[in-house]
């Protein structure tokens, strides 16, 4: 317990020096409200805005000054869409949450599964087939497969929807399982694609590691005993695979806020990530603070949570 | 002639335990803990022990691979202990090691070739044409073919390897070598070959080897003199017939009593050790060795035995021997 | 099958195919084991003795390697009944597996997994072959088994993992997983060889009371000739996946016929005699590589006696006494030369 409270301590200089550099970088590119100064009626409002963020002093203490507000719920002004960056961000959420959560755990359970089943069929037609799967989904750029789904799954064939992903989303239809429905028609192709393309790194991953416990010599002695391949496969072998399974599992926490970009706008999904690239555009420095600030804390989280599941997985490791 | 060449005094080392997350050292193990010794030009001193007694890591402080905590290492009667790296530096020359492993010990993208001709190219001059017969020599040394020069590791077997690690450590004529558990990795016909080799090239070439082994029945076959250790500690130190024919300590009993002999009628008395061997991090209090000893008393539990000379030039560390 | 034999090999021959190449990683090995025996099997690495039990507990890895011909005759002590275990149904042969026929093997720090305590992998090995057992009864006969093979405090080790135990421990759990079942032979693949002198010393003696105690036959495989000499009743020397000499234990040390026996016998430094840095005789050139053996017999390359004759045909087994059989020219008898 002792050890958990050191280990969460620990995590704050991580986050501060973390989130210090990307400020830092970020302020690197300039002053963002160089393009509000082009209206001459705002010019008052910009100097008051350049007060309130600090933009009149050097950059380290305009990153406490940030980070005391953010905090604080203070999340800053978004220059691009002349609204609170926390409204924004939170209104954004839920709907990169539903494919993040929705893609990874797909992902990671269709991942882990193949790349177990691979294992012990290893090169089997199964396997092979899987091999490629794999090979095709990591190699194959979103860009590309995300227009050519688009063309032929929307276009062509119109069985899924892009597009309307924003606030009040279908305010026309009120049942809401046909509400359902709808959203799913929206979210259904580009949760496939994130998924194929996401689930790769886990066949891989599962698939080796499974295939070094099967050769582990315990594995043999579990044998030796006379039990049936089946009790050697799930609880010999499959209990530790797992545990390097585990800390991955943790570490693509990050993933569930979806870090989608590319996918996002090609299906003009306005999630976080397609806010992150929309904010690069217009330098808008505080939106791209705050989506980053919760990808550093959930990949800080993620580590912590896999250190405390590897204890927990495995007796051989301790948390002291 | 049979003058000293290495001599070993009290030696000391201590691996500190670190715990916690600031890795703040919370204790010591006394890996090796007051061990002296001295070796003679063109013999052999044999280290033996089994898991924890510090026999590899004392060939490693002698070749100051790992630094000391305290005691003295005199090779060719000047102290290395203080020396730096520098100082050091032509010295090492003189003083090689072959691996228990021959598989890890050569880099499996040199040639042959390049790996013996390694030590020539950085403590001597030689012109290339010089090295390449020096290797050529040197393979033959070893019984290996000139040709065998252009292969990689892998294409050998296990006992053509440890040739090539001998090979190596050969290259600049040394005095002294810690061979450590040279053979053990080998096959048995294949040890039997490495012995030999050992044994020709230290009468050949007067090397000293110091040679760190589990396996006493090779220890006895090959050592002039031998130090048993036990949890870093010397237990009995002596000629190669003090500690085999008459060995006084009781470790060295057991050890000896528990080597398998290949021969179904060979009897003798059995001393089977109970318990296991305690941990170098929370060695016994007083003997090391009266957790395990058959005739431990009082005395041994809180006393700790000094090595004691019981006859000319044998040692042995126990209030009874 | 002979009745005081509980194990007949005969005439096993299997092959890898590898992506390496083929290896005839067996030819022709024969051997029985009686009851309450110790047989050992000897020799170095590539001499097939660690594929021969593994094929006797049909666990050669798949799809790899192949059982080309032969029998492996069991009897079933309660049935009295002659099994061939290459030919029985897998479901039939795990109850063999673990039950009639245990096996330990060399590598204590790694035979036993390192994420289920102790006390549930002996239990698992009496639950699975005792159905009818109940949790706490196997939980008690683990214990008891650890109990007598000397792991002190068993009630509380019984919940340690593997990894809080030392190396002579752990081996001492597996011989007390193995013989849980009480089986009738125990393999024992080079149990010793990755522990200390003394632990070594244990555990042959563990495993000899064991045997008294308990009534059971053993295959003791390794490649330490002091090992078997002093625990073996009869000895099978391998090399290059044939058995190359077979005898009672004392006419193997006193009396070894093949000429890879004696070459074996000289290459070990001995405790009882011989002088200092004295030559060892032993042998000379490299083990053959297995997936290139040399024609005719597989250890004319290395032999001190080779003949003509060696080169081109290999020799079969002969028995040039009872129970005394080897496969070398030089014990075949000129005119009985056979096929």
């Amino acid at each position: 317990m002792n050890y958990l409270i050191k280990r969460v301590l620990q995590l704050i200089p991580t986050f501060l020096v973390a989130t210090l550099i990307a400020f830092i970088l970020f302020s690197l590119v300039g002053d963002p409200f160089e393009g509000l100064r082009q209206d001459p009626r705002l010019a008052s409002q910009v100097e008051r805005l350049r007060r309130i963020y600090g933009y009149d002093k050097d950059p380290i203490t305009r990153y406490f000054l940030w980070i005391k507000n953010f905090l604080q719920g203070e999340w800053g002004y978004s220059i691009m869409a002349k609204r609170a960056v926390f409204q924004v961000v939170m209104e954004r959420l839920p709907v990169s949450l539903s494919i993040g959560i929705v893609n990874t755990v797909l992902a990671t359970l269709f991942g882990i599964l193949l790349g177990i089943y691979s294992a012990i069929h290893l090169y089997s037609a199964a396997d092979y087939a899987a091999t490629a799967l794999v090979f095709f989904g990591m190699s194959m750029p979103s860009f590309f497969f995300g227009v050519m789904a688009l063309f032929f799954f929307v276009v062509t064939i119109p069985l899924f929807n892009v597009g309307l992903m924003t606030p009040g989303f279908h305010p026309d239809i009120a049942n809401l399982f046909d509400k359902t429905i709808e959203y799913g028609r929206h979210l259904a192709l580009p949760i496939f694609i994130l998924t194929l393309l996401g689930m790769g790194g886990f066949v891989r991953y599962s698939r080796s590691a499974m295939l070094e416990v099967l050769h582990m010599d315990y594995i043999r002695t579990a044998r030796a005993k006379g039990l049936p391949e089946s009790v050697v496969i799930r609880k010999h072998a499959l209990r530790n695979a797992l545990i390097p399974i585990v800390t991955l599992l943790a570490l693509s926490l990050p993933a569930i806020i979806g870090a989608a970009p590319i996918t996002e706008t090609i299906f003009s999904i306005n999630g976080l990530g397609k806010l992150y690239i929309d904010a690069l555009g217009a330098n808008d420095i505080m939106v791209l603070m705050a989506d980053l600030t919760l990808t550093i804390s959930l990949v800080i989280i993620g580590n912590l949570l896999a250190d405390i599941l590897y204890a927990v997985v495995d007796p051989r490791v301790t948390l002291e | 002639m049979n003058d000293v060449l290495l001599e070993v005094h009290d030696l000391v080392k201590w691996f500190p335990i670190k715990r916690g997350v600031f890795g703040r050292v919370q204790g010591h193990v006394k890996a090796v803990d007051g061990v002296s010794f001295s070796l003679r030009q063109g013999e052999t001193l044999g280290l033996v022990g089994e898991s924890g007694s510090g026999k590899t890591t004392i060939g490693r402080l002698v070749l100051k691979l790992i630094p000391h905590t305290r005691g003295r290492i005199v090779f060719e009667g000047v102290d290395i202990t203080s020396m730096n790296y520098s100082q050091f530096r032509p010295m090492k020359k003189d003083m090689q090691i072959i691996f228990q492993d021959p598989y890890s010990s050569l880099n499996p993208r040199m040639t042959v070739g390049e790996i013996i001709a390694e030590p020539l190219l950085v403590h001597t001059n030689m012109t290339q044409k010089e090295r390449e017969k020096r290797v050529y020599e040197l393979l033959e040394k070893v019984t290996l073919r000139p040709e065998h020069a252009r292969r990689y590791p892998h294409e050998f077997s296990g006992g053509q390897r440890q040739r090539i690690g001998i090979a190596r450590a050969l290259a600049l004529n040394p005095k002294f070598i810690v061979a450590d558990e040279p053979i053990s990795a080998l096959d048995v016909s294949i040890q039997a070959q490495i012995t030999n080799l050992l044994i020709d090239l230290q009468r050949d070439m007067n090397i000293s080897f110091l040679f760190i082994a589990h396996d006493l029945s090779v220890v006895k076959h090959m050592a002039d003199s031998v130090l048993v250790l036990y949890l870093g500690k010397p237990m009995e130190y002596g000629k190669n017939e003090d500690v085999f024919v008459h060995p006084r300590h009781p470790y060295t009993q057991a050890l000896l009593s528990a080597v398998p002999v290949p021969d179904p009628d060979y009897k003798r008395e059995r001393i089977i050790l109970q318990g296991e061997i305690p941990s170098p991090i929370d060695p016994p209090k007083g003997c090391v060795f009266h957790t395990r000893c058959p005739y431990a008393t009082d005395k041994c539990k809180t006393e700790i035995p000094q090595l004691r000379e019981v006859a000319t030039g044998h040692f042995v560390a126990c209030h009874y021997a | 099958m002979e009745k005081d034999n509980i194990l007949e090999i005969k005439n096993l021959h299997v092959t890898f195919y590898t992506e390496d190449g083929i290896v005839r990683a067996l030819q022709g090995v024969e051997y029985e084991v009686k009851h309450n025996e110790t047989l050992g099997v000897v020799g170095e690495s590539g001499c097939g003795k660690s594929v021969t039990s593994l094929t006797i507990m049909r666990l050669l890895p798949k799809p790899q390697a192949k059982v080309e011909e032969g029998q492996i005759l069991f009897r079933d002590k309660e049935t009295g009944q002659e099994i061939n275990l290459l030919e029985l149904p897998e479901e039939k042969m795990r109850h063999v597996r673990g039950n009639r026929i245990s096996m330990i093997f060399q590598e204590p720090m790694t035979a036993l997994n390192p994420v289920y305590t102790v006390g549930d992998q002996i239990m698992e090995a009496i639950l699975i072959h005792n159905p009818e057992t109940t949790r706490q009864e196997a939980r008690k006969k683990a214990i008891e088994m650890l109990k007598l093979v000397g792991i002190p405090a068993a009630e509380k080790r019984v919940d340690d993992y593997p990894h809080q135990m030392s190396g002579g421990m752990r081996q001492r759990v597996m011989i007390a997983m193995a013989l849980s079942t009480n089986p009738d032979i125990l393999i024992a693949d080079e149990p010793t060889t990755a522990l200390d002198v003394t632990i070594q010393a244990q555990i042959l003696d563990l495993i000899n009371r064991l045997q008294e105690q308990l009534g059971m036959s053993i295959i003791l495989i390794t490649h330490n000739l002091g090992v078997v000499a002093q625990n073996a009743d009869r000895i099978a020397v391998m090399y290059l996946g044939r058995i190359v000499e077979y005898a009672p234990v004392r006419e193997i040390f006193h009396d070894p016929k093949h000429p890879y026996t004696q070459g074996l016998l000289q290459s070990v430094p001995r405790l009882d005699r011989g002088g200092l840095k004295e030559p060892l005789p032993g042998i000379s050139g490299n083990l053959p590589s297995p997936y290139n053996p040399p024609p005719g017999c597989k250890f004319h390359p290395r032999c001190p006696y080779v003949m003509d004759r060696c080169r081109e045909e290999e020799p079969s087994a002969v028995e040039i006494s009872p129970g005394h059989t080897v496969r070398c020219w030089l014990h075949v008898k000129g005119e009985k030369s056979n096929e």
